[in-house]
């Protein structure tokens, strides 16, 4: 366990039963994020970033989810092993997620003001005036005026309620913030509002903070780190000018050669070939080699593993070394 | 003689508190075989400027040409031969198929609404080929939608688009649903097949880098107006309107480099519901002046084809 | 693209490639939902529950030696025995027997009543979606005048005019039943109707009877059968209470309503006689609503 760590996963491994079969959502995946730093989660529908977060927070459903093997430490503690009590009280306080959609991870019929003291007085031991006064400043913090502290969700626009969110989610000022496609529910205009602010309060606050999202163009603004995942496995990991300078996993690279740039100019967008791997039937080898332009008779020999081709530069892609 | 031409097209809603301008007084054209993308952010009017174009809600006032037949004044009893002509693909591939309906159910229905085939071997030969020229398998012909993935489905509602052979289809964000590397595939396929077929598209989204990469023509929308409306390429280069100017520098590029400098405007989008006689765009401007909040600007020709409804568009050349 | 085949990969390829066969694609979703109902152990208890009561009705002639008329005056109000699982009632007659065939009449009321107020409310649903505005507004305040009688109660109201019989008591009950169909295939169209692919078909030129019969109503089919089953319950109830109050059957013929209804003059010394048909409406009743509850989670696609 480093000391510059908040958090730490360790190969972790979590499968869904469905009636499909059993979906290998993570397959050993391992990360680790320092205090103040942002870390991006990038990768398609499918690909396991949520459940990776989730299991963070140690809110997986159990069943049908299972996790199958390793460990998430934050803060040097064992998420894994915590009893319930235990990770009642590290969420929100020590870590707190943002989820996609801030029309539903509001409640309705209780005021704004009223939803961030209450997770406040869960957290800290002060009164409920002095709770509601660090309330206000927190609305003030995420933009929007005091006066409004009273108001009801539906009287905010989207954007202004995922201000709120973002203020309920650091008001006890948490160490981890994971934020789940924060701004895709979001118009760009909104968004850039909206990650403007999350760089502000980063600094702020100096909390270290997990994006998840499938935009490359997010990662770039605001991330220092990421990882690029497909099918449950995290097939290349390391800091932004690792990945956007120089992508090694044909997966990256394809991903970059598909979305149309307003920088660049193309004639026709090269598309990744195929379909995201089938969860319930992954193969035996590279997950992405029948989608893949390089494959050949070694990726069918078994699973690349991770490997660092640089310093803190690691690719999962038999090929990543003599590329380098 | 343009292929699609709107004049003065309105569309109004009655809502409780007043009356929603959704399309309020449009003017384009789109030149056959050409693609005019639409942006804007949610709540501009850009589905409903698509759906009214189709007739699937009637215009408030206003007329829509298309090869010079003005298809308002048709009788809608009439109206089933020009769905033939202009078609639809939708966003969401989830709600705009039936979920009770196999692959080849959806895509033979066009054809059995308008009696397109003699007998049941034709039917099938028609669908088995329209599956082929969008890629999907014909395996999937007996699958109902949710048992594909999101790429497939959207590839069922181009090729239902496709089966009545039109010249026109509004494209109402193909492809926002879709995963990055799908929407690459997707993005080819409705390019391919304008080449192939000479078709004409109008493409509504959110996503400036997707309108850019796919289109002739752009016209930005604000709040039911369309602000700005230009080339494609001159759009980028020399972009005008405060507006979208904005909504340019607001989309992260995905590059370390060459970032863009960040122009944030403030505030969001104002209510759409009886607009006051002034620029939309104003109270969110940071250039805005006196006369923006009195009086309306015209859509009006800064340079060739280049047109931008502000008032001081002159001062941003 | 250029690939490099091995056995094993062929192999591999050829299971992962191997997709479902037509004829199991044809009725996923039938199958997918009967997945689903299985998973549910309460609502398999009541279709099991629902069979056997099912069975009692049908082969009641040959489960019991007795008829239902048979009376035995030798032994009357006897307490349950091997010969008699249920014990007899005041004229000797085997009250196991009884309520067997009482399955039938009580069944055969719960079904009509459900069939009759599908058929006429259904459309009556249907016509006021269809049409809305002022029909919708005709057709439902009239739904809304009968369903603020009392459904039991309106029964007795139309019993009392059109006088005893079992047409009548048809005619009772799929009027009492009739509104809350009628609004529950109202309301249930009106959801779909809102839906994007009906849209989408209107855009291919779909005809509006075309989009009725197509795509809104087997989409809104889910909706009503939970219904539907759910009311069955209730014509059996109300069966139930009409004979009860000797409104319905009338006593000769076996109907667990009426037997009860003699049954409570013994009720001191023979509660056999009230408590077997009174825990066969209880666990009849039970059994379709364990199915009702089972078929709305099942047919749910959203819950999988």
């Amino acid at each position: 366990m480093n000391e510059g760590h908040i958090l730490e996963v360790k190969n972790l491994t979590v499968h869904y039963e469905t009636v499909d079969g059993i979906v290998e959502a993570v397959n050993d995946v391992s990360f680790a994020v320092n205090h103040g730093e942002t870390f991006g989660l990038v990768g398609e529908t499918g690909a396991g970033k949520t459940t990776t977060a989730l299991s963070v927070m140690g809110l997986l459903p159990v069943p049908p989810s299972h996790v199958i093997g390793g460990e998430i430490y934050l803060d040097g503690e064992n998420v894994l092993e915590m009893q319930k009590e235990q990770l009642r009280s590290i969420r929100g306080g020590k870590v707190s997620m943002i989820f996609q959609d801030p029309m539903t991870a509001l409640n309705p019929v209780i005021r704004v003001g009223e939803q961030i003291k209450e997770v406040i007085l869960l957290h800290n031991k002060v009164s409920k005036a002095e709770a509601e006064m660090m309330a206000m400043d927190m609305l003030e913090t995420v933009g929007i005026p005091k006066s409004r502290y009273k108001d009801y969700p539906f009287e905010f626009s989207g954007g202004m309620k995922q201000r709120v969110v973002i203020a309920i989610a650091l008001a006890c000022h948490p160490e981890l913030l994971i934020a789940d496609e924060p701004t895709t529910a979001l118009d760009v205009t909104i968004q850039a509002q909206v990650l403007d602010l999350m760089r502000n309060l980063k600094k702020t606050f100096n909390t270290a903070m997990i994006i998840i999202t499938h935009d490359f163009g997010i990662i770039a603004d605001i991330c220092e780190k990421c990882a690029v995942m497909y099918a449950g496995e995290i097939v290349e990991i390391g800091t932004v000018q690792h990945i956007f300078d120089h992508p090694l996993h044909p997966y990256t690279v394809g991903l970059f050669n598909s979305i149309p740039k307003l920088s660049e100019d193309v004639e026709r967008l090269i598309p990744i070939p195929g379909l995201v791997a089938d969860p319930t039937d992954l193969p035996p080898y590279c997950s992405f080699h029948d989608r893949c332009s390089r494959a050949c008779s070694q990726c069918e020999s078994g699973n690349p593993p991770l490997k660092e081709i640089e310093p803190g530069h690691f690719v999962r892609c038999f090929f990543a070394e003599a590329e380098a | 003689m343009a292929y699609i031409e709107i004049n003065r097209l309105k569309k109004y809603f009655n809502v409780s508190g007043g009356t929603l301008h959704a399309v309020d007084d449009i003017s384009l054209s789109i030149e056959s075989g050409e693609t005019l993308g639409v942006v804007g952010e949610s709540g501009c009017g850009k589905s409903t400027l698509g759906k009214t174009i189709l007739r699937l809600t009637e215009p408030t006032s206003g007329e829509v040409l298309v090869d010079g037949k003005n298809i308002c004044a048709i009788p809608y009893k009439k109206f089933k031969e020009m769905r033939t002509e202009m078609q639809m693909i939708y966003q969401d591939p989830f709600s705009s198929l039936d979920p009770r309906k196999t692959v080849m159910q959806l895509i033979s229905e066009p054809l059995k609404i308008h009696k397109l085939y003699k007998n049941k071997v034709e039917m099938q030969q028609y669908v088995e080929s329209l599956m082929q020229i969008v890629g999907i398998d014909f395996r999937f012909a007996h699958a109902y939608p949710h048992e594909m993935d999101g790429g497939r489905r959207q590839r069922v509602g181009i090729a239902r688009a496709l089966a009545l052979n039109p010249k026109f289809i509004v494209c109402d964000e193909p492809v926002s649903a879709l995963d990055v590397s799908i929407q690459a595939q997707v993005l080819n396929l409705l390019q391919d097949l304008q080449q192939e077929r000479h078709l004409t598209y109008m493409f509504i989204t959110h996503d400036m880098s997707v309108v850019k990469h796919i289109s002739t023509n752009i016209c930005v929308m604000y709040l039911g107006k369309v602000v700005e409306l230009s080339p494609s390429k001159d759009l980028f280069q020399n972009t005008i309107h405060p507006y979208s100017k904005a909504l340019l520098s607001a989309i992260p590029e995905p590059s370390l480099h060459n970032r863009r400098e960040r122009r944030l405007i403030s505030g969001e989008i104002t209510s759409p519901i009886d607009p006051k006689e002034c620029c939309r765009f104003a109270p969110r401007c940071p250039y805005a002046s006196e006369e923006c909040f009195t009086s309306s600007p015209a859509l009006t020709e800064i340079s060739n084809k280049h047109f931008v409804a502000c008032h001081k568009a002159k001062e941003f050349i | 693209m250029s690939k490099i085949s091995t056995p094993a990969m062929q192999k591999y390829r050829e299971t992962a490639g191997k997709t479902k066969k037509d004829s199991e694609h044809k009725n996923a979703f039938a199958r997918d939902a009967w997945i689903r109902y299985k998973r549910n152990k309460t609502a398999v208890l009541g279709l099991i529950i629902v069979i056997l009561i099912f069975l009692m009705a049908i082969f009641a002639n040959v489960i019991s030696p007795y008829g239902p008329y048979d009376c035995d005056y030798s032994n009357i109000l006897s307490s349950p025995s091997a010969e008699h699982w249920f014990g007899t009632d005041n004229l000797g007659r085997d009250l196991f027997t009884r309520c067997m065939y009482g399955a039938r009449v009580s069944l055969a009321f719960g079904f009509l009543s459900m069939v009759g107020a599908l058929g006429v409310g259904g459309t009556l649903g249907m016509i006021a979606a269809y049409f809305g505005r002022t029909v919708d507004n005709v057709i439902m305040r009239i739904m809304d005048v009968i369903q603020a009688i009392p459904g039991t109660l309106m029964a007795i109201v139309v019993v009392a005019c059109l006088g005893n019989g079992i047409p009548q008591l048809f005619i009772a009950m799929t009027v009492s039943v009739m509104p809350g169909m009628s609004k529950t295939i109202r309301a249930a169209i009106l959801t779909v109707r809102e839906s994007e692919f009906i849209e989408a078909s209107r855009c291919l030129g779909a005809s509006n009877l075309r989009l009725m019969l197509t795509h809104m109503l087997p989409n809104s089919f889910g909706h009503f059968i939970i219904y539907a089953v759910s009311s069955i319950s209730g014509g059996i109830m109300c069966i139930a209470t009409l004979s009860y109050i000797g409104l319905g059957i009338s006593p000769p013929t076996p109907e667990w309503g009426s037997i009860l209804s003699t049954g409570k003059d013994y009720i001191q010394s023979h509660v056999g006689m009230v408590l077997f048909p009174g825990l066969l409406i209880m666990i009849t009743v039970l059994g379709f609503n364990m199915i009702g509850d089972g078929l709305r989670d099942a047919l749910d696609p959203r819950l999988k």
